[in-house]
């Protein structure tokens, strides 16, 4: 019963912080979007695409593109960290071998999603 | 000023998503679609996104709470996140005419259920209680021990469902907690609440598996997708504050007419693209 409560105190922090963390890089994201020259929608829907390497190497210029990619895929990548943690709590916390299975299986998922695109 | 407007739909999104009990999506890709004249494609990408958050800013209180059965959860995330990208193979494949008309019956299947609901008045009294108890986070939880007095059934029709879930999730950038909130409590024995609870936790996984494929596409445009996402992420915690305070009962009336407008245009819109 601690044990799960502990689990719990844990998925809920890792929820927490990684939402604190996107919620922060969306907002600076915004604030130097609006501070760097106003803009209108045409020229908003212009915008390409940055893959993950640029978005971290725009952080240091302050573009704003790249900080609201990084709040997105630290977005993304919470209920990725969630699901790594349940199975890592699963496996040598609770020593609960089916649902670590099942973590591991769910973990897998969400790595093929990630490498779908790159397919093409 | 474009990036004001967005800001504010994703917060009404999130306000009205929160206070009738549904995920963001069923409001803002109407919303980007039929005002914003975003291709649905986009929209569905950029709701993603919002239901991400969503879910990952309630989980986090709810998780903690208690209410959440992860193991459950996760049982039914094998078929969901299997079927979010499929949906979001589907999405790529078809026409966008295809996804509006899907969206316009998703939006009318969503409005026959609230009008269900209302018929029956107390199951509607008891839904706004749950909402309101899950998120004050409070009263009568401390349920480590409460969470066995109940026994799950059928779960090979839960998995079935879940990955359906998954799929309208993938394909139509919802969370798909219309599907899976029903399944656990009518078919597979779950109390509402902790259906609610482990619903809402799933949703966040099961988005991120198709908003990783949108993402690495290159189909989230992240100038449009942070503001929409940052306004329902704060929009939904306003909602969860009203919720205790006001009645949603007018609010569902008025939804339902806003719904079944909103499923006009997107037939409409289906049509000319």
């Amino acid at each position: 019963m601690d044990n799960s409560t502990q689990a719990n105190r844990i998925i809920s922090n890792i929820l927490r912080y990684g939402s604190y963390l996107s919620i922060l890089f969306m907002i600076l994201g915004l604030v130097l979007f609006v501070l760097q020259g106003s803009s209108t929608g045409q020229e908003l829907r212009e915008i390409p695409t940055q893959t993950v390497l640029e978005a971290l190497g725009g952080l240091f210029g302050l573009d704003p593109i790249a900080f609201m990619t990084v709040g997105i895929i630290a977005l993304l990548v919470t209920p990725f960290l969630r699901v790594l943690g349940l199975f890592v709590i699963y496996l040598f916390v609770e020593k609960d071998k089916l649902y670590a299975m099942i973590s591991f299986g769910v973990l897998v998922i969400l790595i093929i999603s990630m490498l779908i695109p790159g397919l093409k | 000023m474009f990036i004001l407007y967005l800001l504010i739909t994703g917060v009404a999104a999130g306000i009205i998503g929160s206070l009738l009990g549904l995920g963001g999506g069923i409001i803002v890709i109407p919303v980007l679609t039929i005002l914003f004249h975003l291709p649905i494609k986009e929209a569905i990408a950029i709701s993603l996104v919002g239901v991400v958050a969503t879910s990952t800013g309630a989980a986090a209180v709810y998780v903690k709470a208690g209410k959440t059965n992860i193991r459950l959860g996760m049982t039914l995330e094998l078929a969901t996140t299997i079927g979010a990208i499929v949906g979001a193979l589907i999405a790529g494949m078809v026409s966008s005419k295809i996804l509006y008309y899907l969206f316009a019956a998703l939006l009318f299947y969503n409005t026959y259920s609230m009008f269900r609901k209302k018929e029956k008045t107390n199951q509607t009294g008891a839904e706004t209680a749950v909402a309101s108890d899950l998120q004050a986070g409070s009263a009568g939880y401390q349920n480590t021990s409460g969470e066995k007095t109940y026994r799950v059934r059928n779960l090979p029709v839960g998995m079935f469902f879940s990955a359906l879930a998954g799929i309208l999730s993938g394909l139509l950038g919802i969370g798909g907690g219309l599907v899976k909130i029903p399944v656990m409590y009518l078919l597979m024995g779950v109390p509402l609440k902790t259906a609610a609870a482990t619903s809402n936790f799933m949703i966040g996984v099961t988005a991120t598996a198709s908003a990783f494929i949108y993402f690495l596409n290159g189909s989230i445009d992240v100038a449009i997708a942070v503001p929409v996402a940052l306004g329902i992420f704060f929009g939904a915690m306003i909602g969860t504050k009203l919720n205790a305070v006001i009645s949603t009962d007018i609010l569902k009336k008025i939804f339902i007419v806003i719904f079944l407008y909103n499923a006009v245009q997107m037939v409409i819109k289906g049509m000319g693209s």
